[in-house]
């Protein structure tokens, strides 16, 4: 267990850092494949294989997919454009490792709390495993949030659709 | 050294403090986009992480909604970029409406 | 033991306004998609019907209080109060949107479309009392307004003004979400009342710096949507990017949704660390105002103007959040969330009726001697300017002396010094608007087009409102404080 955690978590933190210094955005986006691909990885020794597959399917496989058709359809080196950002680059980087630094500090310093709930490893087994549990639980107190993000789902898409439409109408 | 919960948030944090640092170094829309996608997965780590350590199902919901919102954001993110890429490059042509206004 | 699904009438009631206008919102995309392109104009007055009769379901559960959804959801007086401002912003936004679409060459349904989804998620954040709840209708709020903000999208600083808002708003969520992690972290619950359970029960361990990590992150999240100093460098390209009906919707409605939760996360789940967050606040407060009028005096455009003096407005609405504990506190906020969105409106709506074949109306010099071009237009726009300023006998003038004695009263007295500091200094691009308009000879001798009945409709409420609040407060603000009632217990 232990070992995986640290090849997992040393995965992912390299990857991480690939992900924010390759200058190729091919690159990168193939550095937060797996990236993700690890972390999947750390949601299985965390006993949320359903998150896990999701993670693989959703993330590293449907928005990098997406991700990586852009990069290719738009002509990359013509895509180095970002003028609002012009903060000096060094300062930058220090002020965010001090912000890492700080925040790790906290999470060290910090008592979370202690709550025993009624979903261990027993009960999980006895309800029929992560995915049905989840499911129970996904579709009774959670049904309000569930329904928005489907609503929010077709939002992005209709709003997706009306942006990219090419042309003007009427005129 | 038995695996903690400290340690999982750590490696959360970390993450989440290398997309910051993603978010305000990168000149590239598109790695700036990703970098708010390795913040999210970091916040997805730390919900699972205090689910399983309160034996708790809401923590995972929770990460299901994140990783769908993060899909959402990434469609539109990437849908904005497309028609910025498309007008800069056809930057001439549409010069007469960018006079009329 | 099995969580079974609670799904009663109550359930179905509490959300009645939400279904009403997500359905209105999913026909009118459907008949978008069928119909001809002749018929768009038809859309416009749907989704107007679409929140009228969202307005009267909202209206008739007045009255009803009580959580549904397993404690995802709340119907107040104070949801519905935020509610209805928010639905009346958006009929005002959609009947000043009348035409201009069409003039500005994007013919399209779904302009409409994604204001109503917008709306829906603004509806869904005010009655929230789950972070997660807060979080998703926070989404839906955001996402369809990066959409109108670069609906224009032939114009580059439309869309380049869609670009930041996503790219800053994606962040503050993520921040924000982060923060909530936090939250779920510390008390083992995302649900507002049961967080303000567990400090009560367990007491606040001041000694635990994750609560400092979850407030820094919570300010930082919400300062963002809100756009508070140092959070707002987003918000004069995209107010100035985005089509002139979206900004006047995007800098009243968002803002009030926004507030709205903001306002809910603090008095429901967090009053017991009151003592740690207010002072950050104060301080948030005072930089805001004073950034925002500082800057917006050195504008040339007007837009723009309005948009460095909409993120001073926030300023002054976070010191009623700062003065949470006293009675009036809250109750100032709705007051001035309700002053400030309909004399908001109003210049932005000028705005569009000023726009002639050659000039966007948007400069200050199309201001230019506009007491002789259009005399009514004039005389309205100063009524605004002397809301905005907060003089009598506008609605401005009641909302800051509620926000201001509320500071007072909670001890915050510098504050209150630093307000009437920058009210002075608002002043001065506030008159200079009037300036403009009645010293100078126009510029621009063309002859303004005729309104359009709706825009003008939507002009005389906004003064009508922002007169009506001046001239007796007390109603509104008895209203205000009648919904707040139960937000705080």
């Amino acid at each position: 267990m232990t070992f995986v955690f640290y090849l997992l978590g040393f995965v992912a933190i390299v990857s991480s850092i690939c992900v924010v210094s390759f200058k190729n955005p091919i690159h990168s986006a193939l550095g937060l494949v797996a990236a993700l691909f690890s972390t999947a990885g750390i949601y299985i020794l965390l006993n949320a294989e359903f998150i896990a597959v999701l993670e693989v399917i959703i993330y590293a496989g449907a928005i990098m997919v997406l991700f990586l058709f852009v990069l290719m359809c738009l002509n990359i080196r013509e895509l180095k454009m970002m003028p609002q950002f012009n903060i000096l680059r060094p300062i930058a980087i220090v002020v965010g490792a001090f912000l890492l630094v700080y925040i790790v500090i906290i999470i060290i310093q910090s008592n979370f709390g202690n709550f025993t709930g009624v979903y261990n490893e027993a009960k999980i087994i006895e309800l029929g495993g992560n995915a049905k549990a989840l499911g129970q639980v996904l579709y009774s107190r959670f049904l309000l949030p569930f329904e928005i993000i489907s609503i929010l789902l077709l939002v992005a898409m209709i709003g997706a659709i009306t942006l990219m439409k090419e042309g003007l109408r009427g005129k | 050294m038995e695996i903690t919960l400290t340690h999982y948030l750590i490696l959360a944090a970390v993450m989440f403090g290398l997309g910051i640092i993603g978010f305000i170094t990168r000149r590239n829309m598109v790695t700036v986009l990703m970098s708010v996608e390795l913040m999210l997965n970091a916040v997805n780590i730390n919900f699972i992480a205090f689910a399983r350590h309160f034996q708790q199902l809401s923590g995972q919901v929770m990460s299901l909604f994140i990783i769908t919102i993060a899909a959402c954001e990434a469609a539109v993110g990437l849908a904005i970029i497309i028609v910025l890429f498309r007008s800069r490059r056809s930057i001439n042509v549409d010069d007469a409406n960018i006079l009329k206004y | 033991m099995i969580e079974k699904l609670q799904f009663g009438m109550s359930d179905f009631v509490a959300l009645l306004p939400e279904i009403i206008l997500c359905v209105f919102a999913l026909l009118i995309t459907v008949y978008d998609f069928m119909s001809k392109r002749t018929n768009k104009a038809l859309i416009s007055y749907m989704s107007q019907v679409a929140f009228f009769v969202t307005l009267i379901a909202t209206f008739t559960l007045i009255g009803n209080n009580y959580t549904a959804y397993s404690g995802m959801f709340v119907i107040d007086t104070f949801a519905i109060f935020i509610k209805v401002v928010i639905l009346l912003v958006a009929m005002i936004s959609v009947a000043a949107s009348h035409r201009f679409i069409t003039d500005e060459g994007y013919e399209s349904g779904e302009y409409y479309i994604l204001i109503m989804f917008s709306v829906l998620g603004m509806m869904i954040m005010a009655s929230a009392t789950d972070l997660i709840s807060v979080f998703v209708g926070l989404e839906l709020m955001a996402i369809p307004c990066y959409f109108l903000t670069g609906f224009f999208k032939k114009q580059n600083r439309s869309i380049e003004g869609a670009l930041k808002y996503f790219l800053m708003g994606a962040f503050s969520s993520a921040v924000l979400a982060y923060g909530i992690s936090f939250v779920y972290g510390v008390t083992g619950t995302t649900n507002l009342h049961k967080i303000a359970e567990f400090f009560a029960t367990q007491g606040v361990d001041i000694n635990n710096p994750a609560l400092y990590l979850v407030l820094t992150l919570f300010v930082a999240g919400f300062g963002f949507k809100i756009a508070a100093v140092p959070f707002h460098m987003w918000c004069p390209d995209v107010y100035e990017g985005a089509p002139t009906p979206i900004t006047a919707f995007m800098s009243t409605a968002v803002k009030a949704a926004s507030f709205a939760a903001f306002l809910r996360v603090y008095a429901t789940a967090l009053p017991a660390l009151h003592i740690n967050w207010a002072p950050t606040l104060a301080v948030l407060a005072a930089l805001t105002m004073t950034i925002g009028n500082i800057v917006a005096l050195t504008q040339s455009s007007f837009k723009r103007m309005l948009a460095y003096s909409s993120i001073a407005h926030a300023g002054y609405i976070l010191i009623g959040l700062v003065a949470l504990k006293v009675s009036d506190g809250v109750a100032s906020v709705l007051f001035y969330l309700i002053a400030y969105a309909f004399a908001n409106m109003g210049p932005f709506i000028i705005i569009i009726l000023l726009r002639t074949k050659n000039s966007s109306g948007e400069m200050l010099t199309d201001l230019h001697g506009l007491g002789k071009r259009a005399p009514l237009l004039a005389g309205i726009m100063l009524i605004f300017m002397f809301s905005l300023t907060g003089l009598p006998p506008t609605g401005g003038f009641p909302g800051k002396y509620y926000l201001f004695y509320a500071a007072v009263q909670s001890n915050y007295v510098w504050l209150t010094v630093v307000a009437c500091i920058n009210t002075a200094i608002s002043a001065f691009y506030y008159f200079k608007v009037g300036m403009y308009m009645y010293m100078h000879e126009p510029r621009n001798t063309e002859e303004l087009e005729k309104p359009s009945t709706p825009v003008l409709t939507a002009l005389y409420i906004c003064v009508g409102m922002t007169l009506l609040i001046g001239i007796m407060p007390h109603r509104f603000f008895e209203a205000a404080k009648q919904s707040i009632m139960l937000l705080t217990s």
